[in-house]
């Protein structure tokens, strides 16, 4: 097939997956928008209007500003009188008709006025306007351009309210410890998996493989929770929380700073490789027998080759594409737990955010966060895809 | 004076099973001179894949070699380490073409580099010598040198069990053991690699010790043929005197199942029943159940070896009068 | 028709039971599946179902100590924990009767005919105007319940309750002191149907009576003065009732003298507000303890134990449901979609590919938080419906190869050939092939169902109103040192998982013959 054939499709794949992903993703966020956006653009409108009422503006002189907008009302069926009837008055005013009213009252007509338009405005840009399928179609685009608006509260974790960059941070720390504890994990699971498989029956084969059954149906969170409790309140070797800030006096000392890391995110890791490293273990166990009763081992030991090169020449190489495999399928599980799990140690990633949102009812960064998530899942899929293509001659080798 | 390049005596190869003992190899004896061929026929499971396993001591755990002698131009290599077979005997002195020859060649190797293995590990070879050394032997089996840069997937059937036969002869091995070389092949292919055997065997001067359930590829190849049931030998003789005078009946059964192109058009006997259980086999002789001879004396004590020729014996009482006269 | 020949299936089930017993695994995990559907049936029988359905704030809860540990700790522990207990009164006598016996005490009456007239005066005078009660309990432990709970029951007509303690005679100084509060508490109940709690746990009353006649007076003043200061002395910080049982000396407030064991003495007046009491409402002490049950409670009180039994069903129960529905789904549609085989197989895999590659987790909680803001409430199923709508698409993969490679053999053209259906071909020669690997993929699916209910609770998600193991690790993660309620829900979810994956990795090693073999 060719290389690039494959890759290309993949990469189809992959976005049309994304896309999928994005429209049902969309569907939900639809049915929760009328409730909450028009929540979070009430809270907008207020905004405005108290920024403005502290810089003791005008509204009239506000309004005025935004004069030729007024008449944009035909792309919202529900303003149209009521903006055209601020234009109106608009008029009157520049023309003098207001002399009867006091200052205060044509202020307080224009800020009614001007707040229906920003509301409007809000309106126009949260799609409000536009029947429900395009509705769904602009959700998607949005979250393709990482268009995603303002957070309603402060998330003090993630330093600013602009939704984007929370969800990037968020994403950017959840990857740094997820995948240290993921790359230890495999490394482990290969080396052991490959033991077990030439020592089959053997103590180390039995336990790992108990070991691995018991690990599987562990709660990730739960044991987080275990081993906070043992390694802080007991032992008192570790700070409890994943993340603190740190303290000025080790910034830019490189070693100093690793060190810091290093004694925050060791638990956490603890918990990800405890975890999931019998599952991964096992799996390649499996693999690598049914490999090693494959014909080509008895001939590669029969022709003279080595044992340590049979095993870590033949049998890897050959197990490597199943193995890519069976790791991409690990990968899932453990992302999963890996993410409900920062919450019990407080690290401000993905799974973090989840549950801020979540308390906070605020649906988007629910749904930033969503796509993050969706994204980078794919995003690491494909790569696994890339990976596996390079390892099996089948896909590799043109004819 | 012939010198024997293999002598098998007494061989016993069995499994230590949970479920019993399974005796793939029972007593088996035979010798094989330098440049001669032997065909070993049978049914599945009758031991036949045990006794190649055997020879390269090459047997999967739970089996092992139990007893017996099998000396390899003049080594015993029962009694030899595993280091040391590795080094002196397997590959250099005996090779095998396993049997279903697509499944031996690793997928993620080109050809080349499977080629060039058994020189760079027995004889030092550097990885691109041992590459070039090899486009010799491709060509050899009749196929284009370039095929060294392939993957196996890309070639078909019968490439790959060229490839395989290739590999086998790399080292110059005086035996060349070939388990079913054509079974999965379509019967265009057999025959080519029929003749591609046949070849090797006289311009290399190799003994090849054919195993199949197939008689009729053994008609073509083997000098001598071994006619094994339920791990032992029940017949063992010259082609000739094998297919135009077989004495035993399994022997006799397999010829006559054999469908004949030309004479006269008769109806195919078939044996009755299957082949034993090898943890529990049959007391007396283990064909009894399944033999239009069977007599008192074969279901209660083992057939004692007859040797009807010097160089044609036959494991039956139906050749063994003497001995059943003297037990009365 | 497809007709089942059932001593073939006899026989096969016999021949895999006896394959399936040479796994130990196997067999512990099945000796486990049966424990755990034992526990899942029992609750029925053994619990109301209120603590089911209204596991939130079944009124029983209120009866228990909060945050207490199982009763078993006793036997490691040093200190030992108050059990509960539910203290009726050794005396009930007419409000009457206790005028009279201290008229005839402070009068040195001993003439039994005078004593009797003064009684038949009392009664007279007082008869239904309030009953006095009497109770005893004795102390016998370390760490003292945090709580007293007076349950009034059956009120008729409004009532003035007053409760008296005394406490059984402790050291101090060198001398045997015993303190008497009365009155230690006062409240108005209130005709009620059914019984009425009232706590004494956060009783400022109690606190300031406490302060006043026992602690003022035996405590270290320094010691005193630095609590009032900082507003220790208020039963908002500390439960008068853990003070009431702490005894006398320096450092009592903080319990630094240990407790008093011995004899408690309380006593309930009750009068009748307006008019008079028939009979005597049945007034009853509870002690809720300091520990409680086979796993102690929550920080609500709630037993833990029923919460794991009925939490047992649930998981079962959505476990179950799960791998049969996602297994079942993934069969047919990788069957057909490998018998239909052209166009129909590529699209069917095609939609199913897109499927698989869409991450479950951030779906499963937008859709759980949209179903919760749509329908106000977020029952389990909800979550499991939605998670086998995505499950089933790896099965369906390897199912789909699995059946091709059936279809190839010949035996299945054979079939063909005598003119056989592709419905009869599929069912009597496709499936059945393919039945040992369905029910090792349903044993081991059952725990993912399990984990990601525990994992959506965690966040949040839960169903509100049941009890789930995932809902009590979530409830239990700001108390890590109530290790009893963090341990119980986790290991039972553990064990769980182990049980069906010990199964599954049996069924499977028997069916992977290349596993098998070693």
């Amino acid at each position: 097939m060719g290389y690039g054939r494959y890759l290309a499709f993949r990469a189809l794949n992959s976005l049309i997956v994304l896309l999928v992903a994005l429209l049902i993703a969309s569907l939900a966020f639809n049915a929760l928008a009328e409730k909450t956006i028009e929540a979070i653009i009430n809270d907008k409108v207020n905004q405005v209007r108290q920024q403005l009422a502290q810089r003791h503006v005008e509204f009239i002189n506000v309004l005025k500003g935004v004069k030729p907008r007024l008449l944009e009302w035909n792309i919202t069926a529900k303003y149209k009188d009521k903006l055209w009837n601020c234009y109106l008055f608009l008029e009157d005013y520049e023309n003098g008709k207001l002399g009867n009213m006091s200052k205060d009252d044509i202020n307080g007509v224009a800020e009614q006025c001007y707040l229906s338009y920003i509301k409007m405005r809000e309106e126009i840009s949260w799609g409000l306007n536009l029947p429900g399928y395009v509705r769904i179609m602009l959700y998607v685009w949005k979250s393709l351009t990482l268009d995603f608006g303002e957070a309603r509260m402060k998330y003090p974790q993630f330093g600013t309210n602009e939704i984007r960059t929370m969800v990037l941070i968020a994403m950017g720390r959840t990857a740094l410890l997820f995948t240290t504890a993921y790359m230890i994990n495999v490394a482990i699971a290969i080396l052991l998996g490959l033991q077990m498989a030439r020592k089959v029956g053997s103590p180390l084969d039995r336990g790992v493989s108990i070991v691995a059954m018991i690990s599987a149906s562990l709660p990730m969170f739960w044991v987080g929770m275990l081993l906070i409790y043992v390694f802080t309140y007991q032992l008192h070797i570790y700070p409890g929380v994943a993340m603190e800030p740190m303290p000025a006096s080790i910034k830019g000392n490189i070693l100093e700073e690793l060190k810091w890391w290093l004694w925050h995110l060791y638990v956490p890791i603890l918990t990800i490789v405890l975890v999931g490293f019998g599952g991964g273990a096992y799996s390649t166990r499996n693999l690598v027998i049914s490999i090693m009763q494959e014909d080509f081992v008895t001939t590669a030991r029969a022709k003279g080759v080595p044992e340590r090169k049979v095993i870590y020449g033949h049998v890897l190489k050959a197990a490597s594409p199943p193995i890519v495999t069976s790791i991409s399928l690990g990968f899932i599980g453990t992302f999963f737990g890996a993410i409900i799990s920062e919450v019990v140690f407080q690290w401000p990633g993905m799974g973090s955010l989840y549950y801020l949102a979540l308390s906070n009812a605020d649906v988007p960064v629910l749904m930033a966060n969503t796509f993050m998530f969706v994204f980078l899942f794919v995003l690491v899929k494909f790569l696994l895809e890339i990976v596996y293509g390079v390892l099996d001659p089948r896909i590799k080798a043109s004819r | 004076m012939a010198k024997y390049v293999l002598e098998v005596e007494h061989l016993k190869t069995y499994y230590y099973t949970y479920k019993g003992i399974v005796r793939g190899v029972d007593d088996v004896s035979f010798k094989l001179e330098e440049g001669e061929s032997l065909g070993i026929a049978g049914e599945s499971g009758c031991g036949k894949s045990t006794l190649a396993f055997s020879l390269l001591k090459l047997v999967p755990p739970p089996g092992r070699i139990v007893g017996g002698k099998i000396v390899i131009d003049g080594q015993d290599i029962v009694k030899m380490s595993e280091s040391e077979v590795r080094s002196k005997i397997r590959w250099k002195k005996i090779s095998m073409v396993f049997q279903g020859a697509m499944n031996a060649l690793n997928p993620v190797y080109t050809v080349g580099y499977q080629l060039a293995e058994p020189l760079i590990y027995h004889k030092g070879y550097s990885k691109k010598e041992a590459i070039e050394e090899a486009k010799k032997y491709l060509e050899m089996v009749g196929l284009a040198p370039e095929i060294v840069n392939r993957y196996p997937h890309e070639l078909s059937g019968g490439m790959k069990q060229r490839v395989v036969i290739a590999m086998a002869l790399i080292l110059r091995p005086k035996i060349v053991i070939a388990d079913e070389p054509t079974t999965a092949l379509d019967v265009v292919v057999q025959a080519q690699i029929l003749n591609l055997l046949k070849k090797l065997q006289r311009e290399l001067k190799i003994s090849i010790i054919l195993i199949t359930h197939d008689l009729s590829i053994i008609a073509e190849l083997a000098d001598k043929v071994a006619v094994m049931y339920a791990g032992k030998i029940v017949e063992f003789g010259p082609l000739d005197k094998i297919f135009l005078e077989p004495k035993h009946p399994y022997t006799q059964a397999l010829l006559k199942s054999i469908p004949r192109l030309r004479g006269s058009k008769e109806k195919l006997e078939w044996i009755p029943g299957t082949p034993p259980d090898l943890r529990n086999p049959p007391p007396g002789c283990r064909f009894h159940p399944r033999c239009k001879f069977a007599m008192d004396i074969c279901r209660k004590e083992p057939p004692p070896e007859v040797y009807l020729e010097p160089d044609h014996r036959v494991l039956c009482w139906l050749y063994g009068k003497e001995k059943r006269n003297s037990q009365g | 028709m497809i007709r089942i020949d059932w001593n073939e299936v006899k026989k096969k089930t016999r021949e895999f039971w006896s394959e399936y017993r040479r796994f130990k695994i196997g067999l512990i995990g099945l000796g486990l599946l049966v424990i755990l559907v034992f526990m899942a049936i029992i609750p029925s029988f053994i619990f109301p179902p209120a603590t089911y359905y209204n596991w939130n704030n079944y009124p029983g809860w209120e009866y228990n100590p909060r945050l207490a540990p199982p009763e078993w700790v006793n036997l490691f522990s040093a200190k030992k924990y108050t059990p509960p207990k539910t203290i009726e009164p050794i005396k009930v006598e007419g409000l009457w009767q206790y005028y009279a016996e201290v008229y005839i005490k402070l009068n040195n009456i001993t003439d039994e005919n005078l004593k009797k007239q003064v009684y038949e005066v009392f009664k007279q005078q007082m008869a239904g105007k309030g009953y006095v009660y009497y109770y005893e309990y004795d102390f016998k432990w370390d760490i003292p319940s945090n709580d007293l709970i007076i349950i009034v029951g059956n009120v008729s007509t409004t009532i003035k309750l007053t409760l008296g303690i005394q406490r059984p005679p402790s050291p101090y100084n060198g001398k045997l002191v015993s303190v008497s509060l009365y009155p230690a508490f006062t409240t108005t109940v209130t005709p009620t149907i059914g019984n009425v709690l009232i706590h004494l746990a956060n009783s400022n009353q109690l606190m300031q009576v406490l302060v006043k006649d026992y602690i003022s007076k035996y405590e270290n003043p320094e010691i005193f003065k630095n609590a009032t200061e900082n507003n220790i002395l208020s039963a908002n910080v500390l439960s008068p009732v853990t003070l009431l049982f702490y005894a006398p000396g320096p450092g009592m407030i903080y319990g630094e003298q240990g407790v008093t064991k011995g004899v408690y003495k309380f006593n309930i007046t009750v009068e009748a507000a307006n008019g008079t009491l028939e009979n005597p409402p049945v007034i009853k002490i509870r002690i809720p303890g300091s520990c409680y049950g086979l796993l102690g409670t929550d920080f609500r009180g709630r037993d833990i134990f029923v919460g794991i039994l009925w939490g047992s069903r649930v998981a079962l129960m959505i476990g179950i449901t799960y791998a049969i529905s996602v297994v079942l789904i993934g069969l047919i549609y990788g069957v057909v979609s490998a018998y239909a085989g052209g166009l129909v197989d590529e699209v069917m895999q095609r939609i199913n590919e897109v499927l698989y590659s869409i991450p479950l987790l951030p779906f499963l909680i937008l859709f759980a938080y949209t179903i919760r803001q749509l329908y106000g409430t977020l029952s389990v199923w909800h979550i499991i419906g939605v998670l086998i709508i995505f499950a089933w698409t790896g099965l369906a993969i390897v199912v789909r190869s699995m059946a091709l490679q059936i279809k190839e053999q010949p035996f299945v053209e054979a079939a063909r050939a005598i003119g056989a259906g592709g419905r009869r071909i599929v069912f009597k020669h496709i499936l059945p092939q393919l039945m040992p690997y369905a029910f090792a993929s349903m044993a081991l699916a059952v725990p993912g169902a399990i984990l990601i209910e525990a994992g959506l609770s965690f966040l949040g998600l839960s169903d509100p109103n049941i009890p789930t193991w995932g809902k009590m690790i979530y409830e239990a993660q700001n108390s890590l040192s109530s290790w009893w309620w963090v341990l119980s829900p986790g290991l039972m979810i553990a064990i769980t998982g182990m049980a069906f994956v010990f199964i599954g990795n049996a069924l499977d090693t028997i069916l992977n013959p290349r596993l098998r073999r070693l």
